[in-house]
């Protein structure tokens, strides 16, 4: 899982539970990112996106499959 | 200039006045978020159906309805509607699983109807052709063309009804497209949807062709998929599962984002500051779209049938009962948006529940934004001084379970 010192907190998916909607996308373009073939969100980059936006994300998941951990 | 598609036949399938879509209470006028506060003061839940809970005062059909014998609650708080959709276990998406097998093409045999891992299964199968990242395709491939040619058939003349002209032609003609059917059929395909086999029959020979010579469309997805059982092997799917596929992403995929920019271009048209303040600044369709949907969805209620009895925000529901989400009354929780009967473009983002929630969440959602961005950043950039036409009656919001707007006249130019 991606970690960033800096930033000040992780963020987690769970890909078992992912659906692919790929809302948090909308909300977090920089942070969240799928997979072309299955649709799977990973995490591309913490910090990308302020913590207000990627909590937008995790809060529209669908599946609550987003994590946040605040360090 | 000759239209793209046969006018008085559109008129008649999408006019949300008509009889074609009276039974879900077309010809309502009133603005029922005034009822939906008052019931969500009094309690998040309560026993009976939106329409009779609203006093509609007139029976109305949609999803979930009118299921007789059966105990209908309804749910009016954001928290409540989104408690629904994260349990799905509780309460289900349809009253009994499908019966894909055995059992007749229909919306109903769909994923639609589906629960748990098998719904995961057969939802896998197209959710990457309609996430984000595939709106660039879609657009591609079928949008950005059919806007500009609606817009061709009327640019000359200026004005238009653009309900007619433009919302009600988008949708319909995209998803027919992914499906490789004809400008001619598209409408035979919107209104055959209470008649399945009709659709069928257009789509056997597209079936057949694709199997044989796979393009880059919806069909070719399908008939390519492979679906994985739950012991392990796999299996492409059978003609009936297709067919019922299509008839769920044909009949959503042009039935609700026509009334949904019929509503949005309502709202500009009405508040011509605000068109002229998005026409100056394209990056505000996407926190227009947004805000619109929040505020006026164009199907502001779906259900849910429950598996198990289940205490609800203090209201029992015993299994076996029905339960109406009303969206509309959630998108306007004021736990959630302050001031939420104001339409501000201004608001933090924040999800709301225009499209759903949960597993089923609706798949075409960034489709149709794709559709409302692209269609409405046509209008602003090719008809100068969009206006209402002041000699015909200013659009209203029509509609009860589902709703959109009345004739859009307007002039350019």
């Amino acid at each position: 899982m991606p970690v960033s010192e800096q930033v000040g907190f992780n963020v987690d998916v769970d890909q078992e539970i992912c659906l692919g909607s790929g809302l948090c996308t909308t909300y977090a373009p920089g942070t969240f990112d799928q997979d072309d073939e299955t649709a799977k969100v990973f995490v591309l980059t913490v910090g990308a996106d302020p913590l207000e936006a990627v909590q937008a994300a995790a809060e529209a998941c669908p599946m609550s499959a987003i994590t946040i951990t605040i360090k | 200039m000759s239209r793209l598609l046969d006018i008085e036949r559109v008129r008649e399938l999408f006019d949300l006045e008509g009889s074609y879509l009276e039974s879900s209470g077309g010809a309502y006028r009133d603005d029922p978020n005034i009822k939906w506060h008052e019931l969500r003061d009094s309690g998040p839940v309560h026993p009976g159906t939106v329409h009779d809970l609203s006093e509609l005062g007139r029976p109305a059909t949609f999803h979930g309805l009118p299921e007789e014998g059966k105990p209908h609650f309804s749910v009016f708080s954001y928290e409540a509607c989104d408690f629904v959709y994260r349990n799905p276990e509780i309460f289900a998406s349809a009253a009994s699983g499908p019966d894909i097998r055995g059992g007749e093409v229909a919306v109903s045999n769909s994923m639609l109807s589906m629960g748990g891992t098998e719904h995961r299964r057969y939802r896998a199968l197209v959710q990457p052709s309609f996430m984000p990242a595939k709106a660039e395709w879609w657009l591609r491939n079928w949008i950005e063309q059919t806007v500009q040619d609606l817009i061709d058939a009327f640019v000359d003349d200026g004005k238009a009804e653009l309900n007619v002209d433009f919302c009600a032609a988008i949708p319909v003609l995209t998803i027919t497209g992914s499906f490789g059917f004809t400008i001619e059929q598209a409408l035979d395909v919107r209104a055959s949807f209470t008649n399945p086999l009709a659709v069928i029959e257009m789509i056997k020979p597209i079936v057949a062709a694709r199997r044989q010579d796979p393009q880059d469309d919806l069909i070719s997805v399908l008939v390519q998929a492979e679906v994985t059982d739950e012991d392990g092997t796999k299996h492409v799917l059978s003609d009936p599962e297709i067919y019922s596929f299509a008839l769920l992403l044909l009949m959503a995929g042009s039935g609700t984002t026509w009334k949904q920019m019929g509503l949005i271009l309502n709202i500009l048209l009405n508040n011509p500051d605000l068109l002229e303040r998005v026409r100056q600044d394209r990056s505000l369709i996407k926190p227009l779209t947004d805000e619109a949907v929040r505020w006026v969805p164009t199907d502001p209620m779906f259900s849910r049938w429950v598996t198990q009895d289940v205490e609800l925000f203090g209201q029992h529901v015993p299994a076996g009962s029905v339960v109406h989400l009303c969206l509309g009354a959630a998108n306007r929780d004021p736990a959630r948006w302050d001031n939420p009967d104001s339409f501000d473009i201004d608001r933090p983002v924040k999800t709301t529940m225009a499209f759903g929630g949960g597993p089923h969440i609706c798949i075409g959602m960034h489709v149709a934004r794709a559709e409302l961005t692209t269609g409405i950043n046509a209008l602003l950039d090719r008809l100068p001084n969009l206006r209402l036409d002041e000699d015909k009656p200013a659009p209203e919001i029509v509609g009860f379970y589902e709703r959109g707007s009345t004739a859009l006249h307007v002039k350019f130019g």
